[in-house]
């Protein structure tokens, strides 16, 4: 069971210039977070995976749909019911300076969670301190410093070691290790993989870099602005993109080898705006393929041959196209 | 390539004293860029590669005493010898310019893109009226392919993307038609399909201006495309050098090794990561050797000695002794 | 050839060492000085009566206008001179101590307890309890302090209670103000957000994320208020509406010597002194409380 997304919509009121406008940050997602496993969504910014990972964590309020959890929707949820879910879904996100109270020793970061739900003397607690700076790879000593005398990939390892701490089933990963060095990454990536296979972990993975999301994760998820273009086994996707919008980011992907050169797609230079989107197919305007149709109206996601789904009208009037 | 290149750098230092103890962010760094020519500087956060090229520019951090030492040459003038004075009017903008990572502070919000871009036109006496001024604005956003120039002259930073704001900060970048382009992590904070944009765009700036560039990256693969000569530096010290095909296909430094090992690539699924162990080390507190000797998995005793530079032909340098000894 | 085992502990380089103590107390940096003059003032401030060399309220229009001791004509009997009815300008700036000190105390505690309260409610929650606070606040805002401070005292006997009640009502909105702002980012933060997902309430979240990081802000405010609320005492009391004699503070003393300003320099200038280094003092000892309780400078 776990996690589902059901026609998951959040839009956000704004002002601008011309009096309020809505961004529609999601708009009517559906997704099935497969157990033991890692699914990644990925996109540019503005393409609603970090408003997806808000709704999941409960930090925001859906528009519409639902997250559900074991075929319960968190809107719906108890008291008790929440306290359960937040002890089964943890997080790590992108920025390690923010995410640690700077005014907290590290004791106090790791089991905040802990003493959130449970009741514990302090030679348990110290106990579980040390099991999980020893799991992340820190010495038992780094509990009583604070979150600054860390590097960066320190403190993501901390990050990591209070979303350990009450044994979660799923951990939302924000683009754990955007804002780390290059030399810092291999380290937690390797680590986030070892603990995923010691405790049997579900990972939902938000990344922008391509790579990454190729190495972690077995399904995935691509957005443009809100909607889901294209979704299915890690392989098919990167191996035989469908749609155009993954086709160009693949495309544009560097590589370390002097003999490859990404691609640019020429009028291509803006992401869109949630903003303003444009009408039908939200990629039209940047898509190498656009037909008519494409500007009237929106491709639904239909599931191909295959098994993926994607949404392109060049798909449905034709699909079997391949290329 | 045989002509003087544009920009010699020889046993550049940058020692930054502060009350604590002496930052030593650039420790001896040599290199040169020709006419034409990228050289991309790679490194990590902490490796010296954006104190290098601010003190290229002698753009000191205000706080502590930095004191620059060795010398860097561009088009014959010494740069560490001119006065305050010259520097502003001589080199920064006519002939060395700078765009850096944040497309969104590098402008300033209150004022139109249009006074902006204008701005080192009106800086330097290249214009004279108004009409002049915005004519240059519009040539210069022409230029950097921003559609109806004219336009947007009038619009303010915050309705620009950030891939349109990053070909703003080129456009006055190159306004006063400079020599070299120093280009500080330029696309790391784009979305991928508008990063390949910019780095196209500065390919063609190149092409029609026999500019020299030099772009700081943290990553490998980014400038895999663009650049000419690769220098990786490592904790203030360049410690391999070469032309952009022996780094890639053939580095010898293990630092170098590790760093193109340690980044996930498209097309190699799920296996661990050759992660490099350790943190760089503290400026403050460099071992005395080979700076990377303490992370390094091919360590040997010689390693407390600092390696020296090893030459293995075609400008390819390396600064291990792994290198040295065969 | 060593070869160092690949699986080194990523911690080697640098080094992760405990400290002592957490609040180990640095004797270094800490202002001396200040803390003298404001140790000095909360003496006077509680001593009363039995410290001032000279009866603070003793009339002797005979000792009128005698210049401090260093000067011709004054005396070490008036250390600091005497102002128009012959009193001691020493005796008087220890006596006015304590209203000083008891306004400046009660209006930062009140002011800021309140303040910050609702400044915190107000940014946490946002909508319409915060359109709500904001409103009362900006409407305090528009009305003039002296102003309400002349309603109140119509209503109540101008006094030291008056000056309080008017300088709490006034300085309320200026915490308010600042805490919600303050709070309106801080409630961004990712580490609040993980309070959150960690399933902690709103309370702990508060006392253990907000309050502690609003602190800062809290101590520049309540340090530059301390010179603020005794130049507010001063005007109030001035204008009739505070203290009235035969008590004293420092601020009448201010609007008594006003007038013999040309010929009696001492008479305002002492205590206008006094109320500069009060201020210093409490603003440069609020920066070093600030360092101390910053665990990232404590240890710089």
């Amino acid at each position: 069971m776990g996690l589902e997304l059901r026609d998951l919509s959040k839009h956000f009121i704004v002002r601008t210039d011309r009096g309020n406008a809505v961004v529609r940050a999601a708009e009517k997602v559906n997704l099935e977070i497969p157990e033991g496993q890692t699914i990644a969504l990925v996109g540019e910014s503005g393409c609603g995976k970090t408003t997806i990972a808000k709704l999941v964590l409960m930090l925001e309020r859906p528009t519409s749909g639902a997250v559900t959890f074991d075929g319960k929707s968190l809107s719906e949820m108890s008291r008790h019911e929440i306290k359960n879910y937040r002890r089964q879904v943890q997080a790590v996100f992108q920025d390690p300076y923010a995410s640690l109270n700077p005014r907290l020793t590290v004791r106090r970061i790791i089991t905040e969670p802990i003493l959130a739900h449970y009741k514990r003397d302090r030679a348990t607690l110290n106990a579980r301190v040390a099991e999980l700076l020893e799991i992340v790879g820190l010495p038992p000593t780094a509990a009583d410093l604070y979150p600054h005398e860390f590097s960066g990939g320190q403190r993501q390892r901390i990050a990591i070691a209070r979303a350990l701490a009450l044994e979660p089933r799923i951990i939302i990963l924000d683009e754990p290790t955007s804002a780390l060095d290059v030399s810092i990454r291999a380290q937690v990536l390797n680590l986030l993989m070892d603990i995923q296979e010691k405790f049997g972990l579900t990972y939902l993975l938000i990344a922008h870099d391509l790579a990454l999301v190729e190495h972690l994760a077995a399904r995935v998820v691509v957005l443009y602005l809100g909607s889901v273009v294209e979704c299915g086994e890690s392989e098919q996707i990167f191996t035989a993109p469908k749609h155009p919008y993954t086709q160009a980011l693949l495309d544009a992907v560097p590589r370390p080898d002097p003999d490859y050169m990404p691609k640019a797609a020429e009028g291509f230079d803006d992401t869109g705006s949630a903003l303003d989107p444009p009408s039908g197919c939200k990629f039209h305007p940047r898509c190498p393929h656009a037909m008519p149709i494409c500007t009237s109206e929106n491709p639904s996601l239909i599931t191909l041959a295959d098994g993926r789904n994607a949404a392109c009208h060049l798909l449905s009037a034709r699909p079997a196209l391949q290329e | 390539m045989t002509a003087a290149p544009l920009l010699q750098v020889e046993n550049l230092q940058m020692h930054l004293h502060l009350r604590r103890g002496v930052v030593k962010a650039v420790d001896g760094v040599s290199f040169h860029v020709h006419e034409g020519e990228t050289l991309g500087i790679v490194g990590e956060s902490g490796s010296g590669k954006t104190m290098t090229c601010l003190s290229i520019l002698r753009l000191l951090p205000i706080h502590g005493d930095g004191r620059l030492e060795g010398s860097v040459k561009l088009d014959g003038d010494d740069l560490l010898q001119l006065t305050e004075e010259e520097m502003a009017s001589r080199v920064r903008g006519p002939k060395v310019a700078m765009i850096s990572q944040d497309p969104m502070t590098s402008l300033n919000p209150v004022f139109t893109v249009g006074d902006q871009v204008s701005g080192p036109f009106r800086y330097h006496k290249l214009v004279r009226t108004v009409r002049e001024a915005m004519s240059a604005a519009t040539a210069g956003l022409r230029r950097v392919r921003i559609p109806s120039p004219e336009r947007r002259l009038k619009n303010y930073p915050h309705q620009f993307s950030g891939g349109m704001r990053q070909r703003v900060v080129t456009a006055m970048a190159i306004a006063c038609s400079p020599r070299l382009l120093i280009a500080d992590e330029p696309t790391t904070a784009l979305d991928v399909t508008i990063q390949v944009q910019i780095m196209s765009l500065l390919r063609s700036i190149q092409r029609d201006s026999k500019l020299g560039i030099i772009l700081i990256t943290h990553d490998l693969s980014i400038v895999a495309g663009l650049c000419h000569r690769i220098a990786v530096m490592y904790a203030g010290r360049i410690i391999e050098t070469g032309k952009v095909r022996d780094i890639y296909r053939n580095p010898q430094h293990p630092y170098t090794q590790a760093l193109l090992e340690a980044i996930p690539h498209l097309g190699q699924k799920r296996k661990r990561l050759a992660a490099i162990p350790g943190q760089p080390p503290n400026l403050m507190d460099l071992p005395t050797g080979c700076r990377f000797a303490p992370r390094c998995p091919k360590r040997m005793a010689v390693c407390d000695d600092y390696p020296p530079a090893t030459e293995l032909g075609d400008g390819h340098v390396v600064n291990c002794w792994l290198a040295a000894k065969q | 050839m060593s070869v160092i085992p690949a699986s080194t502990p990523v911690t080697a380089a640098v080094g992760i060492t405990p400290r002592p103590s957490l609040f180990r107390f640095r004797l270094k940096g800490v202002p001396w000085l200040p803390l003298l003059i404001l140790l000095l003032i909360i003496v006077s401030a509680i001593g009363g009566e039995s410290i001032p060399p000279q009866d603070p309220n003793g009339l002797n229009l005979a000792a009128a206008f005698r210049p401090p001791f260093w000067q011709a004509g004054g005396s070490y009997e008036y250390l600091l001179g005497t102002d128009n009815l012959g009193r001691d300008v020493l005796s008087r700036i220890i006596a006015g101590a304590r209203v000083s000190a008891i306004v400046a105390l009660y209006a930062i505690v009140f002011s800021g307890a309140i303040g910050t309260m609702l400044g915190i409610i107000a940014g946490y929650f946002g909508g319409i309890v915060d359109a709500l606070i904001i409103r009362i606040a900006e409407i305090m805002m528009a009305i003039p302090s002296l102003a309400l401070a002349l309603i109140i005292s119509a209503s109540m006997a101008p006094g030291l209670s008056t000056v309080v009640v008017v300088i709490v009502l006034t300085y309320w909105t200026w915490y308010c103000r600042i805490i919600r702002s303050e709070i309106l980012s801080l409630r961004e933060r990712d580490y609040v957000s993980f309070a959150k997902i960690a399933g902690c309430g709103p309370l702990t979240i508060f006392f253990r994320h907000l309050l502690p990081n609003i602190f800062n802000t809290l101590l520049i405010l309540m340090t530059l208020q301390v010179g603020q609320v005794i130049l507010f005492e001063a005007s109030l009391s001035f204008l009739g509406l505070g203290i009235q004699a035969p008590d004293t503070s420092w601020g009448l003393m201010l609007a008594d010597a006003r007038q013999y300003i040309t010929y009696a320099w001492w008479g305002i200038t002492m205590p206008g002194i006094v109320i500069m280094l009060t201020c210093l003092s409490s603003n440069l000892i609020g920066d070093w409380l600030r360092d101390l309780l910053d665990p990232k400078r404590r240890q710089l």
